[in-house]
């Protein structure tokens, strides 16, 4: 995912060139949508928060320093702006039932393993939904977006023992939680 | 449960490459089929979740970025510019205040009653000087033209001698003023530059003028007349 000239957009960008930001959102929109997504479990609160992200990093261009690859960066914007937003809406415990009213208007590309692959799906979501949102977004950066431990430490701000710890609860309670409602799904 | 969590971190640590001793570990699972179970297990849902649909942005999501964000450059300008002119209300005033203080620092004339000199205070309509000037003088000018000192060697002198005098003094001004306003109007209006470019002398007789009663002024204004009659 990452891109070797992101800095060097994002450096042009803060220097006012509109044209290297507008690269940068179209480079990462997807990524950050589809985190927030996970995030969220709301399609259009997904997209309003990936917008805030991205309005976020524009305002912190000036003080943005490329220490550390800038997807921990941009992902560590929308990881607080997703949580910020799950706080303050307290959506967290609804989020259960949305997931089962937006999945019927899903598409898949394989239609002749759906019935199978969507029981699996539809199992695994609703245990994705029984994390807590710390547990969950550690899970979903490694598993989804493919972050090494280090990187989703910087993203999370935290120490990679604890994304350690946290990934291997997330694993073991998805496990659990599969087992007992998965249909055979594990 | 503490050992169960190790376990669970083990195994979760070693499908990730991330175990600090995979070897060790490796072994450690492939001598327990349990283990080696809950790790298919791991395996099967991070397969799974990443096969999971997630929704794509909208089309015009890169062009609500853009409205969202905030117009920094007229933002700057806007709160540049609401800087400068309350710098300047905040001059004006100040100016003002300072210069409306003055008159009642200066002593009275001898002859003069202190209360009837209050209330037939002339007005600025005698030297028609614009308002606008007077309030562009800066307080900094009067104290360094040496307003005071002025004043004092005044009070020392016959108070004909000092009303000839500033007639003298206005006189010239006027003069000053009518042979330099033609090209000054032309170019920018009068109070953006009179006060800093006219003699020091003209301002500390105008201010001084602010302390003299009816009859004085009535006598000066006579002496302007005839004074400016013979220039």
């Amino acid at each position: 995912m990452a891109e070797t000239d992101d800095w060097k957009l994002i450096t042009q960008a803060a220097g006012g060139d509109m044209n290297a930001f507008t690269r940068i959102v179209r480079r990462y929109q997807k990524p950050i949508v589809q985190f927030c997504y996970r995030m969220t479990g709301s399609q259009s609160d997904a997209e309003d928060i990936a917008q805030e992200s991205f309005v976020r990093l524009y305002k912190a261009l000036n003080r943005l320093r490329p220490d550390n690859p800038f997807p921990t960066v941009l992902f560590s914007i929308a990881r607080n702006t997703a949580l910020n937003h799950i706080r303050s809406t307290q959506r967290h415990y609804r989020r259960i039932k949305a997931y089962k009213e937006n999945y019927p208007k899903r598409s898949t590309t394989q239609p002749d393993k759906n019935a199978q692959t969507s029981d699996i799906a539809v199992a695994l979501e609703t245990a994705l939904e029984t994390l807590s949102p710390e547990h969950k977004e550690v899970l979903v950066l490694r598993e989804y977006h493919g972050f090494e431990y280090q990187h989703i430490a910087k993203i999370l701000a935290c120490p990679v023992g604890t994304v350690r710890s946290r990934l291997a609860r997330a694993r073991e309670q998805m496990r659990q939680h599969l087992m007992t409602y998965g249909k055979g799904a594990l | 449960m503490k050992t169960n969590h190790n376990i669970h971190e083990l195994i979760s640590t070693l499908i990730d490459n991330e175990s600090t001793s995979p070897k060790e570990d490796a072994a450690r699972i492939q001598d327990n089929p349990a283990l080696e179970k809950q790790q298919q297990q791991y395996r099967e849902i991070g397969r799974i979740i990443r096969t999971l649909d997630a929704p794509d942005p909208s089309g015009n999501f890169v062009e609500e970025v853009l409205a969202r964000l905030p117009q920094k450059k007229h933002y700057n300008v806007l709160r540049l510019s609401f800087t400068l002119v309350t710098a300047a209300i905040l001059l004006l005033a100040f100016s003002v205040g300072i210069y409306q203080l003055l008159p009642n620092k200066i002593p009275d004339s001898p002859n003069s009653d202190a209360s009837l000199a209050a209330i037939n205070m002339p007005t600025r309509m005698h030297l028609d000087v614009p308002e606008s000037v007077l309030l562009s003088f800066q307080a900094e000018i009067i104290r360094d033209n040496g307003l005071w000192e002025t004043l004092d060697r005044f009070e020392a002198i016959p108070e004909e001698s000092l009303l000839i005098t500033l007639a003298n003094m206005t006189a010239s001004e006027e003069a000053a003023y009518d042979s330099e306003s033609k090209e000054m109007l032309t170019t920018m209006p009068l109070w953006d530059t009179w006060p800093m470019t006219t003699s020091p002398s003209f301002f500390d007789a105008f201010l001084l003028l602010e302390t003299l009663n009816n009859a004085e002024v009535t006598a000066f204004n006579d002496l302007l007349r005839g004074s400016l009659a013979t220039t």
